[in-house]
């Protein structure tokens, strides 16, 4: 079967302009840019959870967005249900445009303060209604009413404005919004972030229900790996704008094969025991801060916080590739996969 | 009179903190119910709830600083033996900054934008002692070296928006520690940072646990920063103590409901070596 979505060797870059007398300037005249993507290709079936997950800075958000033509890539390719997308004219793209839809991080920007969460939840059937008329709107109304059920909001609501509304509640709206059209594929960009802990896990578990009832494919992306386990069944690690480590959520949670996703790993809390020592997993603590996709290091872009960097590290670049044998189905870009252990003692 | 050779540094006993109620209701609606704990020297204690469970509000009256309206209406603060709440305002500054120092959740908000993060630094060991300008610089950089600030002599020319947020973390540490203090009050100190620079920091709080013997009480929603760094937790909901474990006992046997609904957040992950080796 083809994927839904099927995305080859995205690069998107952004002009650097510093002001004219700064020394970014003068040392690399007007072509200097940011690699904010870097030749990633990933693929996302219908029913199935891909999580994206990165550190600030990594390009998950611009990916989430590439993806979605809602920014313009330098290179690659992105074919939609078997369509290319990029190539399709601006007016075949918007009648295109529901059929994928985008939840937004801050229920707090993404919701318009001037409309109640009825017109919010209505405005996606307004923009790709096909006929006008009192028949639709009354279609229009139950198809909202639907919807709110649907995310767990109760009708009382829909009157409401969002600056009513809490955090949690909030979040139901854009997901009732992009849920609408009945696209066939979402892409929540951290959609719990902003929310506590326990409205977190009502969230992903509204959209992990959503996505079994209308069997969409589902993009999540986060910041850390805790908050895909519940949803994710495979997961893209990020860094640097690269694809570091990709394959299904069972294997790489209990077998991390890139040294960044092992970290990653080890700042997760579990329930069964408390990391750090005092369980069974150690914690590692990586040195350094992230670098700049202005300036990126040379060979593989981990190696300077890389906790078993060895001096091929830094002059080459490991390409993204399955181990030998298969593995667990992953694919990653490290020469040494798998030696960076989670587990035993710290 | 301080008790110098005391395990407890701090004691909060009975504390209510209440804000004026809406007219036609109670007078005071208390949103801190009678907390009482204990931190021990050298100990790193967690207070953990989610927003709104009145965390924060529990370590601003420590050292006195409700926001306007709130008032403190019963309970002992007892630091060493002495009871801040019943302090006059001027003997106050010596506790604050000096005996307890406090860091924010947003490090960008809490630094001055206009002024040299070594300026900030030398302003706040100059309020406690007496130094020349050229000697608080000095031991500016000697505080920024203790944080692990990389290149910490060049970083006290720099303005907080050059720093990333974890460095900025960094020198709001290092300004908590500028009066030498033997309590860190640490507000969130992690939640705006990236998952790795959270563990850093986490990192360098113990080790400032282990290097000057100092006591933290660590305010946060998040477990997995009580769970990485802690020696006790104290579970906060609804304005109330619910909880008090050691971290072991905590996830093995969380004893209030609040506490296991808590911990059921957390992902379970497959136990180690579930997965096929690579």
């Amino acid at each position: 079967m083809t994927p839904l979505l099927e995305a080859s060797e995205l690069v998107k870059e952004f002009p650097l302009r510093g002001a004219p007398w700064t020394r970014r300037r003068r040392r690399a005249g007007n072509r200097a840019v940011a690699r904010v993507l870097d030749r990633v290709s990933l693929t996302l079936a219908r029913g199935e959870c891909l999580a994206v997950v990165g550190e600030s800075g990594s390009g998950k958000t611009t990916l989430g967005r590439a993806l979605l033509r809602l920014l313009p890539l330098t290179s690659g390719s992105i074919r939609f249900d078997g369509e290319d997308l990029l190539g399709l004219p601006a007016g075949e793209l918007r009648r295109r445009r529901r059929r994928f839809q985008m939840v937004f991080q801050d229920p707090y920007g993404s919701l318009d303060p001037r409309r109640t969460v009825a017109e919010t939840v209505a405005e996606p059937l307004v923009v790709h209604a096909t006929t006008r008329g009192a028949a639709e709107r009354s279609r229009r109304r139950a198809a909202v009413a639907d919807l709110l059920a649907a995310v767990g909001l109760a009708a009382e609501l829909a009157p409401r404005y969002p600056h009513e509304l809490s955090g949690g509640q909030r979040q139901r709206v854009a997901i009732a919004r992009a849920l609408a059209t009945a696209p066939d594929l979402l892409i929540a960009d951290e959609p719990t972030s902003a929310l506590d802990l326990s409205i977190r896990a009502q969230i992903l578990d509204l959209l992990g229900r959503q996505k079994e009832r209308l069997g969409l494919a589902l993009m999540l992306i986060a910041h850390d790996l805790g908050a895909v386990e519940r949803l994710a069944d495979r997961v893209a690690v990020l860094y640097l704008g690269r694809l570091v480590e990709i394959g299904p959520a069972s294997g790489l949670f209990a077998t991390p094969l890139h040294p960044y996703t092992a970290s990653l790993l080890s700042a997760v809390p579990t329930a069964q025991a408390p990391p750090g020592g005092r369980g069974s997993r150690r914690r590692i603590v990586l040195a350094g801060e992230p670098p700049s996709p202005a300036d990126p290091p040379s060979g593989c872009p981990f190696h300077p916080r890389c906790p078993i960097a060895r001096l091929r590290c830094a002059g080459e670049e490991p390409p993204l590739a399955a181990l030998p044998g298969g593995g667990q189905g992953s694919l990653v870009a490290c020469f040494y996969p798998g030696e960076l252990a989670v587990h035993g003692p710290p | 009179m301080p008790v110098p050779d005391s395990p407890t540094l701090l004691t909060v006993d009975g504390l209510e903190v209440a804000f004026p109620g809406p007219p036609g209701g109670p007078p005071w609606v208390p949103v801190v119910r009678g907390v009482s704990f204990a931190v021990g020297r050298g100990e790193i204690v967690g207070l953990v709830g989610e927003s709104g469970s009145g965390k924060t509000l529990t370590a601003l009256a420590i050292l006195r600083l409700v926001p306007p309206l709130g008032r403190i209406r019963a309970g002992r603060v007892l630091l060493g033996g002495e009871d801040l709440l019943a302090l006059p305002e001027r003997e106050l500054r010596r506790v604050r900054g000096a005996r307890i120092g406090l860091v924010f959740q947003e490090p960008g908000a809490a630094l001055d934008p206009v002024y040299t993060v070594g300026f900030q630094i030398a302003e706040a060991l100059r309020a406690h002692r007496r130094l020349s300008r050229r000697a608080a610089r000095a031991e500016a950089a000697d505080l920024l070296e203790r944080v692990a600030m990389p290149d910490p002599g060049r970083r006290l020319g720099d303005y907080p928006h050059q720093l990333s947020g974890g460095q900025r973390q960094r020198v709001m540490i290092a300004i908590a520690l500028a009066g030498a203090p033997e309590l860190l009050i640490a507000d969130e100190p992690t939640t705006a940072l990236d998952v790795t620079i959270q563990a850093q920091i986490l990192e360098l709080l113990e080790r400032l646990r282990a290097e000057l013997g100092l006591s933290v009480l660590l305010i946060t929603h998040d477990l997995a920063v009580v769970a990485e760094t802690c020696d006790r937790a104290l579970v906060m909901s609804a304005g109330e103590l619910v909880e008090e474990a050691p971290m072991a006992d905590l996830f093995a046997r969380p004893a209030h409901p609040y506490t296991r609904a808590l911990l059921s957040f957390l992902p379970a992950l497959p136990p180690a070596g579930a997965g096929e080796a690579p």
